[in-house]
């Protein structure tokens, strides 16, 4: 409408004038998105076309899909996934339903509650890596806990190295629970007051306020947790490689062996992006399950 | 005998006294309101008999029983909130049902009273809404009905109104009312707002610094205040100081700084006694000037204010540091400047000027 009235000289710059704009934003959004382009996007792509054997360092450089054959076949590869799985979900679930029993008890008013308020966040500062030097030595075979029950005759059963992977669930959980806490307490503090007391004056007493009201209203924030915990147990490394089985494997320290043992980068590659899709996949699954929750009021 | 009774109970926070030791006792079927500025206590009191506050000393006693060892969820004392606390992930329904889920009541049960409590608060066919999906007003109806539904035995509601707006807030007082008298529900209302205490009540419990200064009817606790503190939180009051020179023949001759004033007895009180007697706006009239009238005095119209039914007038009798607050129905007749003559009503609350102030905050 505007162009209508203006002569067409003047149309003219301000078309040269809007173009230069669109340049300028480009520009000022190439700090951001240019970091999440180079340092993101790229490797992830590298990632992916080195599994399929194109550009991937010491490959044919002709698409193939041998290494995910390969790695669908092989029982070290999928055991390795079976693996992995199977201690993230283990670890989600137990932290999750300790932190989320544990906020409850935070809430009630008993003696020494900001005592243990304040412990709870001891493993947060001390590195997991150090926590696996204390399986080792406390649960480990020759730790203390067989020492102490040998002169009675009790076998101790070893967490190390153990085929189901206790010992480093015991880790993980150590490390991931307080970091539950620490979420879901903080989302258990925005619940009113009020709507928790009415609970209460209309009969309900502590647990079934639990229930009712304080799991349902903090679901997002578990859900939240849940997400971390699941992608930080599923890639774990450091753990596994120091008290973990030789077989089976987390899938991390079966790819870095193929990497820096085997040299075997197609193959590493496609562990990789097998890691990648199936954390994506939960974090789809995530959000598909929080908005839905979130939805539903405005239905 | 007494539905409910507080004795003696008494609560701290830390250094600061929340409720010192206050007597309460509530009929069955009553309307009571607990009305006070904010931090009087009067939430405190009203927590501590929903169980939410443990009382430091004394008793709650609720048809003859002690409760307050009791847990809150024992106790079928049911509380609406200011901020009304409603469950944001149920339902209208499923809010008002869980109260009734709690208590166990079956199923088929739990459907009927929910729909017979939500037709009640004139909220059928909202069912199925979210809390949030819902205005002001109709969740405020939500609260009550999710209580009510319950069959509390004492239904406790903390400034119900005072997050809505002046006309709905007028509406819903009528309402409330009228649905209380119709339940006969044992109520224990806490406000600030003096307006709604007077309209909604049986009786109100004047509470001050922690303590219950007085408790009354509304008429009583309005026109026959028996402490300064009350006379003057109800409304505006004209605060005369004086001393009682002649009583007798129901006749109470006070000599005040405004002269010698004529009341009705209703005090008692003997000659000699310093009193401060309180005079309501509404009840001095301004008529022009006439030589000869009872306690009529020349004073000056200073200040005029039109608030629709009635002019609010500020008037500085004649040789008299004091000024007075006088309503005249109607609209504005007086202008600033204008001498009239001040009747001084027959009628007025005659308090007994105490040594030590009775309800002074700590």
């Amino acid at each position: 409408m505007t162009a209508t009235v203006l002569s067409p000289r003047l149309s003219h710059r301000l078309r040269l004038r809007r173009r230069a704009d669109r340049w300028i934003n480009l520009l000022l959004l190439m700090p951001g998105c240019g970091f999440l382009l180079l340092a993101m996007m790229l490797p992830i792509c590298q990632l992916a076309l080195a599994s399929f054997g194109l550009f991937g360092i010491g490959a044919v450089g002709q698409f193939t899909i041998q290494n995910y054959a390969e790695i669908s076949q092989n029982l070290l590869f999928t055991s390795a996934f079976r693996f992995s799985l199977q201690i993230a979900a283990v670890t989600t679930l137990i932290s999750v339903a300790v932190a989320t029993l544990f906020t409850a008890v935070l809430q009630i008013d008993f003696p020494g509650r900001r005592l243990v308020g304040a412990l709870y966040k001891v493993p947060l500062v001390v590195p997991s890596l150090i926590a696996a030097f204390l399986v080792l030595t406390m649960i480990g075979p020759g730790g203390m806990a067989a020492r102490v029950l040998q002169p009675f005759g009790v076998r101790w059963p070893s967490f190390l190295h153990d085929p189901s992977g206790f010992g480093i669930i015991l880790v993980l959980l150590w490390h991931n629970i307080p970091i539950t806490i620490l979420i879901v307490s903080a989302v258990a503090a925005a619940v009113p007051r009020d709507v928790i007391e009415a609970a209460r004056t209309l009969g309900a007493n502590p647990w079934r306020v639990f229930r009712r009201i304080m799991v349902p209203l903090c679901a997002p924030g578990i859900a939240a947790a849940a997400l971390l915990v699941f992608i930080d147990a599923f890639g774990t490394y450091a753990i596994p490689s120091l008290i973990g089985p030789a077989f089976p494997r987390a899938i991390s320290v079966m790819m870095t062996s193929e990497f820096l043992l085997h040299a075997n980068w197609g193959t590493a590659s496609a562990l990789g992006v097998v890691m990648i899709v199936t954390t994506a996949l939960i974090l789809v699954l995530y959000h598909l399950l929080v908005d839905r929750g979130a939805a539903r009021p405005d239905s | 005998m007494a539905w409910l009774e507080l004795r003696s109970v008494a609560k701290r926070f830390g250094v600061v006294t929340a409720i010192e030791r206050i007597d309460l006792e509530v009929g069955h079927g009553e309307f009571l309101t607990v009305l006070g500025a904010s931090g009087c206590g009067k939430s405190t009191t009203l927590r501590i008999i929903a169980g939410l506050e443990r009382p430091d000393e004394g008793e709650v006693i609720l048809t003859g029983r002690p409760i307050q060892d009791m847990p809150v969820h024992r106790r079928e004392i049911a509380m609406v909130f200011q901020s009304y606390a409603l469950f944001p992930h149920m339902t209208v329904a499923q809010n008002v049902a869980f109260g009734l889920e709690t208590r166990g009541v079956p199923t088929v049960e739990i459907v009927r009273r929910v729909r017979e409590a939500l037709k009640t608060v004139e909220l059928s066919g909202l069912d199925e809404r979210y809390p949030r999906q819902l205005s002001g007003g109709q969740q405020q109806r939500v609260a009550l009905a999710r209580a009510l539904v319950t069959e509390p035995k004492v239904l406790l509601l903390d400034e119900p109104l005072s997050n809505l707006d002046a006309k709905l807030r007028d509406r819903l007082r009528v309402e409330l009312r009228a649905l209380q008298q119709k339940l006969q529900v044992t109520t224990i209302y806490v406000t600030h707002d003096q307006s709604e205490a007077m309209s909604l009540s049986d009786r109100i419990a004047f509470m001050a610094g922690g303590r219950i200064v007085e408790i009354g009817t509304p008429e009583e606790i309005y026109r026959r205040p028996r402490a300064r503190s009350t006379a003057e939180f109800l409304g505006i009051a004209n605060m005369l100081d004086g001393k009682v020179v002649a009583a007798g023949q129901g006749i109470l001759s006070i000599e005040s700084n405004l002269g010698r004033l004529d009341l009705e007895d209703a005090a008692a009180l003997s000659v000699g006694d310093d009193v401060v007697v309180c005079l309501r706006p509404e009840d001095i009239r301004l008529v022009v000037p006439e030589a000869g009238a009872p306690n009529g005095l020349p004073g000056t119209i200073r200040h005029s204010a039109y608030l629709g039914s009635i002019t609010d007038y500020i008037i500085e009798p004649a040789g008299s540091d004091v000024s007075l607050r006088i309503h005249v129905p109607g609209p504005t007749t007086w202008r600033i400047g204008d001498i009239a003559s001040i009747q001084l009503p027959r009628f007025g609350a005659v308090i007994r000027r105490r040594p030590i102030a009775h309800s002074v905050p700590r």
